[in-house]
């Protein structure tokens, strides 16, 4: 009986070592956990896609690889545009996207670096959209030197993601970015003409995006170029050539930008230009900023076209801001977008007296 | 593809030596498989033949990943997610959830599986399952969570701090 007893407890004691060592052995056989940072960057680029923007800025703030990772992959900067309008109050406005590419899509956070005297205080104000940072700055700081230096330093360190970049200050003109890094850029925005820049980016920008301000601007400078970005300051009678040559030599280049221009202009442009290119073979672009959601509606009544036709003309028509505000985007089909301002646009005022020849039975 | 081709079976063989017979309809949500297939032929033969090695994978995460195309394998083409549509992590359906409730090492696995295979639907909603796990948390939790190592020197931390504070809310 005792002997029973003893071959029984035994055999439990036995048992209960054979079940520690399984699980030994079972936890040695495991495969080691893989973590966050063994997964192949690209799978990581992917994760880090699906990030909300105040997640990314946190993930960013772990280690290095998650500071590369979310510089690279996420923050695709689509503009950074420095503006120097009254004395001694530089802005520079930078807009973040999120997942990239739309602009005034609804993922954009946009904010504002202003360098600005306060009575006698200088001070660097960050304006974002939940908070402001006040940095006072000292005494003898000259405060276009030290936005000029921010403004690059942000240009240098977000090279990689950056799309847009706006040189409308003179000074910066003169400034080394880091060109080899700037590789992603689309649109080169730039109040004055500096070829020795454009020749810099390497590779094929698709915007050159001129503003006002460029006398010297000749018909084969702007030949050279690989895409122009038209302005109202081109056809106000500054230039040596006329708008009906500019079209005839450069047409396959022409890009459109209605920004801020009245609708008698936007009229005569695509009057001009609708008769040099046939709208259905030129890949071309309407970039709208500030303008009302008629404005857009007209040119498209203008170019008789309908939504077949554009999608067939591979038209990309896109919109920045309205009035200041964010605009949504509506993506109807490859490669075409329709912009609306969120708020509904008052549309009572007088279309009629601003494209006469239009028809605004036309719904985009 | 014919409709036999549909209706047959292809064999897969995990990196521990494990054969599945999956049915031909429910591994087509991996392009990597289809593409096999279809390069070498194998597509029309009647006999499933020998064993496709998927090297990278093994039995129990194949296992989950053949459940996942079981389940999903009638589901509608989804739509390009491309970069022109808002992206949301909040729409993963009940079934993923649950079946997605599964330690850290196996949802690493999963997505390395699902990349391999070219599952592109088990792939957005494991990296999804991944980004929410971040939401909401300091960078000290994330690190803490994903076993990230912080080499950042105190004053390189202060300066990306500063960098990324705009983005607070």
């Amino acid at each position: 009986m005792v002997a029973t007893r003893r071959k029984k407890a035994e055999t439990k004691k036995h048992w209960r070592l054979a079940c520690k060592a399984s699980r030994f052995i079972a936890i040695l056989n495991k495969p080691k956990m893989k973590h966050f940072e063994e997964i192949p960057i690209e799978v990581r680029s992917v994760i880090v896609d699906k990030m909300r923007p105040e997640d990314r800025c946190r993930f960013a703030r772990c280690s290095r690889l998650c500071e590369n990772l979310a510089k690279t992959s996420i923050f695709y900067m689509y503009g950074l545009a420095f503006s120097s309008s009254t004395p001694n109050k530089y802005t520079i406005t930078v807009q973040h996207h999120r997942y990239d590419r739309n602009p005034g899509s609804r993922n954009q956070k946009d904010y504002k670096i202003k360098f600005e005297k306060q009575g006698r205080k200088k001070q660097m104000r960050i304006k974002t959209p939940a908070k402001t940072l006040v940095y006072p700055l000292a005494k003898n700081t000259n405060l276009l030197e030290a936005a000029v230096e921010k403004f690059e330093k942000l240009v240098n360190d977000n090279a990689r993601c950056l799309r847009y970049l706006e040189v409308s200050c003179a000074e910066l003109d003169e400034r080394q970015f880091n060109f080899n890094e700037i590789s992603r850029l689309e649109t080169l925005s730039m109040r004055y003409l500096n070829l020795d820049l454009v020749r810099r980016f390497h590779y094929p920008l698709k915007t050159l995006h001129l503003g006002e301000s460029f006398h010297d601007v000749t018909i084969e400078s702007l030949g050279l170029m690989p895409y122009i970005f038209l302005t109202q300051d081109m056809l106000s009678g500054c230039f040596d050539f006329t708008l009906h040559q500019l079209i005839q030599l450069t047409a396959d280049k022409i890009r459109v930008s209605i920004g801020g221009w009245n609708a008698r202009t936007c009229y005569d442009l695509i009057y001009h230009w609708k008769r040099a290119i046939d709208p259905r073979k030129r890949w071309y672009s309407l970039g709208i900023q500030h303008n009302p959601q008629r404005i857009i509606r007209g040119l498209i009544s203008m170019l008789n076209l309908h939504i077949d036709d554009v999608s067939r003309a591979r038209i990309r028509i896109y919109a920045g801001s309205f009035n200041g505000k964010s605009a949504k985007l509506q993506f109807l089909g490859d490669g075409i977008f329709f912009a609306y301002p969120f708020e509904a646009y008052d549309l009572s005022d007088n279309d009629e007296e601003d494209f006469p020849h239009v028809d605004y039975t036309c719904i985009i | 593809m014919t409709d036999a081709a549909q209706e047959r079976s292809i064999k897969l063989l995990s990196s521990d030596n494990e054969t599945f017979q999956v049915p031909r309809n429910v591994i087509r949500l991996s392009n990597t498989i289809n593409t096999l297939l279809q390069d070498l032929g194998l597509d029309d033969e009647e006999d499933a033949g020998d064993a496709i090695p998927v090297q990278n994978v093994t039995s129990t995460i194949l296992k989950k990943v053949i459940a996942w195309c079981q389940h999903h394998h009638e589901d509608p083409v989804a739509a390009d997610d491309s970069d022109s549509r808002e992206k949301r992590t909040d729409d993963i359906s009940s079934w993923d959830v649950e079946f997605l409730k599964v330690d850290q090492g196996t949802l690493f696995e999963l997505i390395l599986a699902a990349n391999y295979l070219d599952i592109k639907g088990l792939l957005d909603v494991s990296c999804k399952t991944v980004a929410n796990m971040i939401k909401g948390k300091s960078p000290e939790e994330i690190r803490r969570t994903f076993n990230i190592k912080n080499d950042f020197t105190p004053e390189e931390e202060e300066q990306i701090r500063k960098e990324n504070a705009w983005c607070e809310d």
